[in-house]
């Protein structure tokens, strides 16, 4: 009798002390380079120091297989309590109601309004915290174009960009350009399509947005093959950098114009911090090319990455913490200086602006310019838009590889997209 | 006598339960991580469900789609046979050929078996896989290789698209130490006197080897035959992480076509219905070669040719 009494008194006494040391654990996870995980990684180590009873488990992984390690975990009902999230995708994870509606956290005052972002406000519910704002960018060597003797200046059109290209690889010997006349998503195609008054899925001033979406936005075919033979073109002539050679790269560290082997790289404005970290020398960037015809502008302002919660997370109250800590603090933010885009909270940006070193100064003199250069933002696309994306990739890799034609190539993508949207 | 009868039947009773507490950890690992989500994949691939929301019911439209409408599946069944029935033969002429060698009394012949085996134990792994394409991009070894023979070929060799699928193909035929091992075991069983015979009758090794040693190891053949298509066909880590299945699909293996229905495409429903007619495919082709056995295949213990 004595002894179970004992033995009781031991599992009570255990209990309350587990409890009372109890520390709640929250998973983080985020994709990026090396800079981006060193930074993160820095902020959450403040974090902990400033919350000591809230522990950060962290998740990081390049953005290759990011996505589909999300798919993993959302099936298995495995999300992590806070994530990074992107505007791609970030409809359909509404829709499926895994991300936890933060309106009575910003409400309460415990978020900063200023980081909600309208594109994560569905029916004034809103669905994360916008880490920063972000356009694309054109990133140059300023070395190696004074030594062609070229120079972008703002409102320069294709023809302008494709004789500076040709310029580069006659001056100076390196190859102007990986093989994509912008960028290797289909992004720089959507630009080219806004410049000329119509969107991918939606048409022209996105009339069809809102209706059933089954078949391409937009009508002329005649897009699609000038801005792939401009590709073609200057790939062909040997001023871009061969496409195996720009298919092999899968990540900052890795890109051509890291290794010096091209001048010029399409990226997001975000990027040039990781990209100049990894280059080791100066880069610049500018507004990519506009088109001489062009009706209006095709770049496009939008918030570069959402942090998320899950809708299932057994801590929200600690997880919103982190969120407000993440986007609000200055000291964090000072670590982060902008990597991710330049800062919604205003208070944030004052406090940085200063100290901001060169890469990031860039950054927010670019969406300064960026501002007055840039178009209306296309509603969300549709769910098919990553297996469109998939499509496009072969369809263009085929073009550059000289399988089919640009006109095949345009003819090939219609088909396929029709088809996909449709099912 | 009829204590003796019941105490028997216990004392059975009881040896069963023993056996089954034994294997008990295997078999619910079996029931849990086998069984059930085959189970649950088989209903899966009659729903629609996009990993994010309940699964909707289609019925038969999965299949449908993938047998009548989706070029993309009848393009990598066939990147996947080609594969298969490139890189298999090739896997196991290269383990033959090794287990013939080290079949012999030599010094050292356990270590080289070693060394030998260990690219099997190694060549499935994520990091052998980053080496490899490594290895053979642009700026890797092979391209440095040439360039001291003097090619000076710059060429990413990982995505070209001719030449992708056979850095796969080679990757896989590197691996053949397990094929190698179970040769090697065959061989040992080969009776020394029809050697002795066939030297005395005046063989030369080539005879030797055409009329006693492929005979006598054809169930051998045979078994890694089959093992290694079936393995072919599943191949899957090398794609993604080298080639990913690129460039323009020309490596993308049947599995990698699930992979990226599954989890980029958030078509989870589509991506069951693909791995049931997989084993299908499978199984027939398995069935094939099981049907051609008797022809090729010499059982000792049968006794028949």
């Amino acid at each position: 009798m004595r002894k179970s009494i004992i033995f009781l008194a031991f599992l009570l006494v255990l209990t309350v002390s587990t409890t009372a040391f109890a520390e709640v654990t929250i998973r983080v996870a985020w994709w990026g380079s090396q800079d981006r995980h060193d930074r993160t990684l820095k902020v959450i180590e403040m974090f902990e120091e400033e919350y000591p009873d809230i522990n950060i488990e962290p998740e990081f992984l390049g953005f290759d297989g990011y996505w589909e390690n999300r798919a993993a975990q959302a099936a298995g009902g495995n999300l992590p309590d806070v994530w990074q999230h992107g505007y791609g995708l970030i409809s359909r994870y509404i829709e499926g109601g895994l991300l936890l509606d933060l309106s009575e956290y910003v409400a309460k005052g415990d978020l900063n309004p200023e980081v909600i972002d309208s594109s994560i406000v569905v029916d004034d519910k809103m669905f994360g915290v916008t880490l920063g704002y972000n356009t694309l960018a054109l990133m140059y060597d300023p070395a190696v174009l004074e030594e062609a003797g070229v120079s972008l200046e703002p409102g320069y059109t294709y023809e302008d960009f494709m004789e500076i290209c040709r310029k580069i690889k006659k001056e100076t010997g390196k190859y102007a350009k990986n093989s994509f006349l912008f960028n290797e998503d289909i992004d720089g195609f959507c630009s080219y399509l806004g410049q000329h008054g119509t969107d991918l899925y939606f048409g022209k001033g996105f009339e069809r947005y809102g209706s059933e979406i089954t078949e391409l936005g937009y009508d002329d075919d005649q897009l699609f093959i000038d801005y792939h033979s401009m590709e073609l073109e200057l790939l062909k002539e040997g001023v871009f950098a061969p496409i195996d050679l720009t298919l092999e790269v899968t990540n900052v560290e890795e890109d051509l114009i890291t290794t010096g082997d091209v001048a010029i790289a399409g990226y997001w404005s975000n990027q040039i911090v990781a990209l100049q970290s990894a280059a080791g020398r100066p880069i610049e960037m500018t507004i990519p090319p506009k088109d001489k015809n062009q009706v209006q502008n095709g770049l496009v302002l939008q918030p570069s990455q959402y942090f998320v919660v899950t809708s299932y997370t057994k801590y929200p109250e600690e997880a919103v913490k982190f969120l407000n800590f993440f986007t609000d603090n200055i000291e964090a933010n000072k670590v982060l200086m902008g990597e991710r885009g330049v800062p919604a909270s205003g208070k944030v940006r004052e406090a940085l602006i200063p100290l901001f070193d060169d890469a990031t100064a860039k950054t927010l003199d670019y969406i300064d310019l960026a501002v007055d250069h840039a178009g209306k933002m296309a509603p969300p696309y549709p769910g098919e838009h990553n297996q469109i994306r998939q499509e496009y990739d072969n369809i263009r890799e085929m073009i550059l590889f000289g399988v089919i034609t640009p006109e095949e190539g345009a003819r090939e993508f219609r088909t396929k997209v029709n088809e996909i949207l449709s099912n | 006598m009829e204590m003796r009868g019941r105490l028997k039947k216990r004392k059975k009773e009881y040896n069963n339960l023993a056996g089954f507490a034994f294997i008990s950890p295997w078999l619910l690992g079996f029931l849990a991580f086998t069984i059930i989500p085959m189970i649950v994949s088989f209903y899966l691939s009659f729903t629609k469900y996009d990993i994010l929301t309940s699964p909707q019911w289609v019925g038969l439209r999965n299949y449908y789609m993938i047998l009548f409408k989706d070029t993309t599946f009848r393009h990598s069944i066939k990147v996947t046979f080609f594969f298969a029935f490139v890189s298999v033969p090739i896997r196991l002429i290269f383990a033959l050929f090794l287990a013939v060698l080290f079949n012999q009394k030599r010094k050292f012949v356990g270590l080289y078996r070693t060394i030998f085996y260990i690219p099997s134990i190694i060549g499935g792994s994520v990091a052998v896989a980053v080496m490899w394409r490594q290895l053979f991009g642009s700026s890797g070894a092979l391209n440095s290789l040439l360039a001291v023979l003097g090619l000076n070929i710059r060429m990413g060799w990982v995505r070209n698209p001719y030449t992708a699928i056979w850095t796969l193909i080679l990757l896989s035929a590197w691996q053949f130490g397990s094929p190698m091992l179970i040769f090697l075991a065959g061989l040992k069983q080969i009776p020394v006197s029809l050697y002795e015979a066939a030297v005395i009758d005046g063989a030369n090794w080539w005879q030797k080897f055409g009329r006693i040693t492929l005979p006598m190891l054809s169930p051998v053949i045979f078994f890694n035959l089959i093992m290694q298509l079936i393995s072919g066909f599943m191949m899957f880590t090398q794609s993604y992480i080298i080639t990913e299945g690129g460039p323009f699909d020309r490596t993308l293996v049947y599995i990698m076509y699930l992979f990226r229905r599954a989890f980029s495409f958030y078509e989870m429903g589509y991506a069951c219905a693909l791995a049931w007619i997989l084993l299908v495919v499978i199984a027939v082709i398995t069935l094939i070669v099981f049907k051609t056995a008797p022809h090729w295949v010499y059982y000792e213990s049968k006794g028949e040719f």
